[in-house]
């Protein structure tokens, strides 16, 4: 395969979904063409994604310089372990929900652009995991916040409005405040590359500048990522729009936050990477528990998945603000596992409260009986959510709580043990209020579930319970990725080196 | 000329933080809508400001001539302004549907998706997906 | 609106603003102007005519979905980007088609003005959904 072969598969990623959400937007009175035209990009994608994946796992990073724009002057894309794992388990979990949306999503929101909305949304994240460009990630930022507004309100409800007002104005103003710092930092450094940055910051004497700047980009991420003080928007929104919408939220749309955060302070800061990795810690060890605390009071099916969701944003800024190595695989491992696993607590959730009839906890009980496979299917996803052994969140939680202990942090290991405690107190009495209580005595019982409509999220939680079963490969490549995120030097070697 | 802008910026950021602030949702859009002018003034500001001529190459030559302005920041600049007006008109669709459900666009009354019966009761795709079952079986 | 000398004045400026607005995309090649300002350009022309016509008039004589436009535009801009895949150069790079139909006038094409119309049909579509979505609304 010729060198110019992988920087199209490199862009395919963004182009594909850019591509199926335009003729998407273009078909836009045909339902039927917009549906099969996305559909058809997400299998792309998903290709193009383990292509890319295979490629880098092979031969190492992979760059290509738009329009053929030598970095640092150009937008640069870069696909390096980290981001290459992401895509491709970002387009997996798009394909999956792609899937469930098309049997569940009403007709009233596919006629106001549910697919190319989405697909919009699978491309602005895509193009945050690859760019290496700072500025160009605020872009990736923005369609994505765009496109994933325009989602959380579709079906106009007024809970959805209410939701989508708070999402957009705490969100604007997180966008603002990144861009507030890329502008400073391109004032200080004069570049917007950045590997380009991290090699002019290498000479740059610590000063107060810097640092304001660096907390400016920490804190406009930690509040993308609903990380504490700043995730009060995540549980507020998150339980309003379709299944579907949520489910990709939870999955993706958080961990493009979170992949920054890392981005930013792993590569950008890397000569003054000390000055905040404290703070991360702490804030980290906060989500922690401040998620696993809010789960235990939900009584809202989705909302109590919000909190477990930032309880496990809580476990990946562990990883970062341990900063080691060893903390950082395990961080990267706990998001890969995350993304698929978080959707598919999201699809589950809708398929019980469509038997349900409700996303409420109180009013759910006695679907052990009529819905046994559906029970089974939310029981092995709190095992793995939780960190209960063999399943995917054990092994990731066990390093993180190895590397905390080996860096000396008893705080954060503990932190991470009690949130997963709490998590794990939340879903089980969840599970026993839905499945296992004695339920509501209601004269129209829907049948069992068929397997069709559960096909997807099926095979997302086969994904995901396979990641726990045969961990070695995924700690392998996670522990690779968070080498070569390290590996500063490398990947400025690789991005302004031009051509490998 | 720099100190200036830069205590224009700081101006505006403080309007903007205080309209951000205000309970209402109005004065919360008017001071996002501010603090995105106050950040690109801040980027042009950035980009260094110098007495020289403008970045076009003239017909006849291949390269831009020596003293030119930096035409980064007006790029950067650009493309904020283009997303924060695509940005600003979707949260004001929000902002205005907000006030024809609700007959206010008080922030602290605003709290339709924290009710428990509005929220749990009726879920966007509960009742097709019902729907679909029952005819399928 | 119900003013005559608006109705008698749009008539003739938004065929004239119109105008104007590809003037401006294509002089933006090599001078200042270009497809996202002729957009919003022309976005003016529109939505100078609804004021006058009201939102039902513009949604007859504007024809398409204004989200389909808009959608054309992003591809007709990936399509630009994806040229340069038989070029054998990276994503977007530009190319270039040199004529001289008259002699001693060269006349060019390019990806970039490809792009261009694209950004333009996008900025279009896009400020129409948006207004007709905020006059429906019922301000």
């Amino acid at each position: 395969m010729t060198p110019m072969f992988w920087q199209w598969v490199l862009a395919a990623p963004i182009v594909l979904p850019l591509a199926g959400g335009a003729i998407g937007f273009l078909a836009i009175r045909r339902v039927g063409i917009a549906q099969a035209a996305t559909l058809l990009a997400s299998i792309g994608t998903l290709l193009a994604a383990i292509l890319l994946f295979g490629e880098v796992r092979q031969s190492g990073a992979l760059v290509m310089q738009a329009s053929r724009w030598d970095a640092p002057f150009g937008i640069t894309l870069v696909a390096d372990g980290l981001s290459a794992l992401l895509v491709m388990l970002a387009a997996a979990v798009g394909l999956g929900v792609q899937l469930h949306a098309m049997r569940t999503v009403d007709q009233e929101e596919r006629r106001f652009g549910f697919f190319p909305l989405f697909h919009l949304l699978l491309a602005g994240a895509n193009g945050a995991f690859l760019t290496g460009d700072i500025f160009n990630l605020y872009v990736w930022f923005e369609v994505t916040l765009i496109a994933g507004v325009g989602l959380l309100a579709l079906g106009q409800s007024k809970p959805q409005v209410d939701a989508t007002l708070k999402y957009v104005a705490i969100n604007l103003v997180g966008t603002t405040i990144y861009l507030i710092a890329t502008g400073l930092l391109y004032g200080a450094t004069g570049s917007l590359n950045m590997a380009d940055i991290s090699a002019r910051l290498l000479t740059e004497p610590d000063s107060g500048t810097l640092g304001a700047i660096g907390l400016l980009f920490v804190f406009s991420l930690a509040l993308k990522s609903a990380a504490f003080p700043l995730f009060f928007w995540l549980p507020a929104a998150y339980h309003t729009p379709s299944v579907a919408v949520s489910a990709v939220f939870a999955g993706i749309v958080t961990k493009v936050g979170a992949y920054a955060l890392l981005r930013v302070v792993v590569l950008v800061f890397s000569p003054k990477a000390e000055m905040f990795v404290d703070v991360i810690l702490w804030i980290a060890i906060l989500t922690l528990l401040v998620g696993g605390i809010g789960a235990l009071v939900q009584r809202d099916l989705r909302r109590l998945l919000s909190y477990a969701l930032v309880a496990g944003i809580g476990y990946i800024l562990l990883g970062l603000g341990i900063g080691t190595a060893e903390s950082l695989g395990g961080g990267i491992f706990y998001a890969a596992h995350h993304i698929v696993l978080m959707t598919t607590f999201f699809l589950l959730a809708g398929h019980v409260a469509g038997v349900a009839g409700s996303f409420s906890l109180d009013r759910m009980g006695g679907l052990l009986d009529r819905q046994t496979f559906l029970a089974i299917l939310f029981f092995v996803a709190i095992v793995a959510l939780s960190g209960l052994p063999p399943l995917g969140g054990f092994w990731a939680k066990a390093w993180l709580i190895k590397a905390a202990l080996a860096a000396g942090s008893w705080f954060a290991a503990g932190a991470a043990l009690v949130s997963g405690l709490l998590v794990l107190i939340a879903l089980g009495q969840a599970w026993a209020m839905i499945f296992w209580r004695k339920g509501p005595a209601s004269s129209d019982t829907p049948a069992a579930l068929r397997l069709p409509s559960l096909a997807p999220t099926v095979a997302l939680l086969i994904l995901a319970v396979a990641m726990g079963l045969h961990p070695e490969p995924w700690l392998d490549i996670s522990a690779r990725a968070a080498a070569a995120l390290l590996d500063v030097e490398g990947y400025q070697a690789t991005v302004l080196g031009g051509r490998r | 000329m720099e100190t200036l802008l830069a205590l224009l910026v700081g101006l505006l950021v403080a309007v903007a933080t205080f309209l951000i602030l205000s309970p209402s949702i109005f004065r919360l859009l008017l001071g996002i809508g501010v603090l995105g002018n106050a950040v690109n003034l801040m980027i042009f500001t950035g980009g260094r400001l110098t007495p020289v001529t403008p970045p076009i190459i003239h017909e006849g030559e291949t390269a831009l001539i020596a003293p030119y302005a930096n035409p980064l920041p007006q790029a950067l600049i650009l493309t904020a302004i283009v997303i924060g007006f695509a940005f600003f008109a979707y949260a004001l669709m929000t902002a205005v549907r907000a006030s024809r459900d609700f007959g206010h666009l008080d922030a602290r009354r605003l709290d339709a998706a924290e009710r428990p019966e509005l929220v749990s009761a009726e879920p966007a795709d509960i009742e097709s997906f019902r729907a679909r079952k029952e005819k399928h079986g | 609106m119900n003013s005559l000398i608006l109705r008698t004045a749009t008539r003739l400026l938004v065929s004239l603003v119109l105008l104007f607005s590809i003037f401006v995309t294509l002089r933006g090649h090599n001078e200042p102007g270009g497809g996202f300002i002729g957009g919003l350009i022309a976005a003016s022309a529109f939505a100078l005519y609804s004021i006058a016509f009201g939102v039902e008039a513009l949604r007859r004589a504007f024809r398409f979905d204004p989200r389909a436009v808009a959608g054309f535009g992003v591809l007709v801009a990936i399509i630009s980007g994806l040229l340069s895949l038989p070029a054998e150069a990276p994503f977007l790079t530009g190319l270039w088609l040199t004529f001289e139909l008259v002699p001693g006038e060269k006349f060019a094409l390019s990806t970039p003005l490809l792009f261009d119309l694209g950004v333009y049909l996008t900025v279009i579509g896009g400020v129409i959904a948006i207004m007709l979505a905020l006059e429906e609304e019922g301000l």
